[in-house]
């Protein structure tokens, strides 16, 4: 019987829904998003995040389902977005999903989104070899997780202050760009020298694989009111994005590397919105080839928030048994490496 | 018709199976613990200890608000997920009048009063009719006071959770409200499931799509930025 899973994911202000098969062929990937809505707000607002999801949910599920031709009764399994999140979007999505795999007679699987990211790299035909490291990077994260089998993921490696998609968030609105930062930054740093300016990157320690972005955030500021003051700043916009990029990049790109050498991975892998960056991933390329490795990222559709990457993480809890209770609840701050079943992270009360 | 009965509004977490005029069963919790992690293994024992299945059920009723936001968004998903699921009708009674649905047959007025946090209580006044509550005043979202000053003349009783705090209101008014029992109190799923079989004896259900609670109350940022919109 074919694998299909249904897969939800409500975490934030994206309701998704997406039908996969087997863990690799996305028959459906349907994402509505409350962007438009929350911007007239300044950011994501919880209680209205909440509100849409209720209202979207069964229409992005429905969809989900026809266009992959699929009905519930041919499904092997509901999965959804237990955490990490916003806990009362997450609890649409849960109590949702819950609501229709009892009601259809099917598993219910409770994801960890986290894990969802890097398992957006398998939604391929051609699959990463573990072990393997991963960068997830986001508005939210910037880890780098080792995994060394399927389920074992762990983080060696994080942000201490802002996250990757926060600090090209804050460089573009001190560059007066658009929001969201990342792709405004890519755009305009095409037209510049990366070395134009040399921006801080924070060390840390030899040994440490975190990452820290705030001074840079700090550099940049004092350079455009330099600019300014010189008044070259429109003419040197360009070489400002490239140069501020250039530091995220390569820091991001240093520490992957050093975690690829000291690990033995047998490949490499980005997730997360920003992996979507051009210049990570020409950058990582190089980086991959010189170390004699694969380099895998998704498509952009499937690093920002989706649910073929639930449904496909699902597919490997359910290869290890993993199924979660009735009383699956949702977690809004799950740490990588926890697979959510019960009302606890510990225990099931029935 | 098989109807299962979801009522998560308040701190009650309760489900109840109605089989036309027959209630087959009903649990209900009342403390201090998320809906999320109770409210499908109830629902789970409740339809097995009946001797049913999933399968079994014809529609679904759930108490569609006012209330605690997250709790009738955990109620009002699941529900729409069991319904779409089942492809059977989908039902949302309001829970003011299911809380008045409580005491049938009482002659004056009933004022089902829910607490909706910062003093306010989310109110409405029913006058029962043959066939269950008729809404004669509200709803209104106001302090006790505020709701005691706007009831209609007549002997009036208060239920739901914030009935304390309507009776404290009404007695500084000088009025002297009948006391009731607990079970008539809370908000009850089997009430839920007997408006909700009552209304798909004689119109369709509601849309399961669009259905959404009636919260009443704008989000704060609403409150504070207004709605893209408006
Ligand atoms: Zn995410």
């Amino acid at each position: 019987m074919a694998g299909y899973i249904l897969g939800i994911e409500t975490s934030c202000d994206e309701t998704a829904a997406a039908v996969v098969r087997d863990g690799r062929q996305v028959l459906s990937n349907i994402i509505s998003s409350q962007a438009e809505l929350h911007r007239h707000y300044g950011g994501v607002v919880p209680e209205i995040a909440s509100r849409r999801h209720v209202e979207l949910i069964l229409p992005v599920v429905d969809q989900a389902l026809q266009t992959a031709g699929v009905n519930l009764s041919d499904l092997q399994a509901v999965a959804v977005t237990a955490g990490p999140g916003l806990v009362g979007a997450l609890l649409v999505g849960v109590s949702a999903a819950k609501g229709l795999a009892w009601a259809a007679g099917l598993p219910l699987v409770g994801v960890n989104h986290l894990e969802g990211h890097i398992y957006a790299n398998f939604l391929a035909e051609e699959q990463p070899e573990l072990p393997a490291l991963c960068l997830v990077v986001s508005g939210g994260h910037t880890d780098l997780i080792y995994l060394p089998e399927h389920g074992s993921p762990h983080i060696l490696g994080r942000t201490r202050d802002d996250a990757a998609g926060e600090a090209f968030d804050k460089g573009a609105r001190t560059l007066g760009l658009g929001y969201p930062g990342g792709p405004a930054i890519d755009a305009l740093a095409r037209g510049g020298d990366p070395a134009a300016f040399a921006f801080p990157r924070a060390r840390l320690g030899d040994d440490s694989l975190d990452f820290s972005f705030s001074g840079l955030k700090t550099a940049l500021l004092l350079e455009v009111e330099a600019r300014r003051r010189a008044g070259d700043l429109a003419d040197r916009l360009p070489d400002l994005a490239a140069a501020y990029q250039e530091a995220i990049v390569s820091v991001l790109v240093d520490k992957a590397l050093r975690a690829v050498r000291e690990y033995q991975v047998k490949c490499l892998l980005l997730a997360g919105g920003v992996a979507a960056n051009s210049a990570l991933r020409r950058q990582m390329q190089v980086a991959a080839g010189r170390a004699g490795i694969p380099l895998f990222y998704p498509p952009p559709v499937l690093c920002t928030d989706n649910a073929a990457m639930i449904a496909c993480a699902a597919h490997y809890y359910l290869l290890a048994g993993q199924v979660a209770g009735w009383d699956l609840n949702a977690f809004p701050s799950l740490p990588l490496g926890k697979r959510p079943q019960g009302p606890s992270l510990e225990e099931r009360i029935c | 018709m098989l109807v299962l009965g979801i009522e998560t509004a308040t701190l009650v977490c309760g489900v109840a199976l109605l089989n036309d005029e027959r209630l087959c069963g009903e649990f209900a919790v009342n403390v201090h613990k998320t809906h999320s992690t109770r409210l499908l293994p109830l629902i789970d024992n409740l339809v097995r200890e009946a001797g049913f299945t999933p399968a079994s059920l014809d529609a679904v009723a759930v108490s569609s608000g006012p209330g605690s936001f997250t709790g009738l968004r955990i109620g009002l998903a699941t529900a729409k997920g069991i319904s779409f699921a089942l492809g059977r009708p989908l039902v949302g009674v309001p829970t003011l009048a299911a809380v008045a649905h409580n005491l049938p047959h009482y002659p004056g007025l009933i004022c089902s009063g829910l607490r909706a946090r910062r003093g306010e209580v989310y109110a409405a006044c029913y006058r029962q009719e043959r066939d269950g509550p008729f809404l004669v005043a509200g709803p209104w979202l106001a302090p006790p006071p505020e709701i005691i000053s706007q009831l209609p003349d007549g002997e009036v009783v208060f239920l739901g959770d914030g009935a304390d705090l309507l009776t404290a209101a009404a007695r500084t008014q000088g009025l002297a409200p009948p006391p009731v029992p607990p079970f008539a109190l809370l908000p009850r799923a089997a009430a839920v499931a007997q408006l909700g079989w009552q209304r798909l004896q004689s119109a369709a259900g509601d849309d399961a799509f669009t259905l959404t609670p009636v919260y009443l109350r704008p989000s704060a940022a609403e409150l504070k930025f207004g709605s893209p919109a408006g």
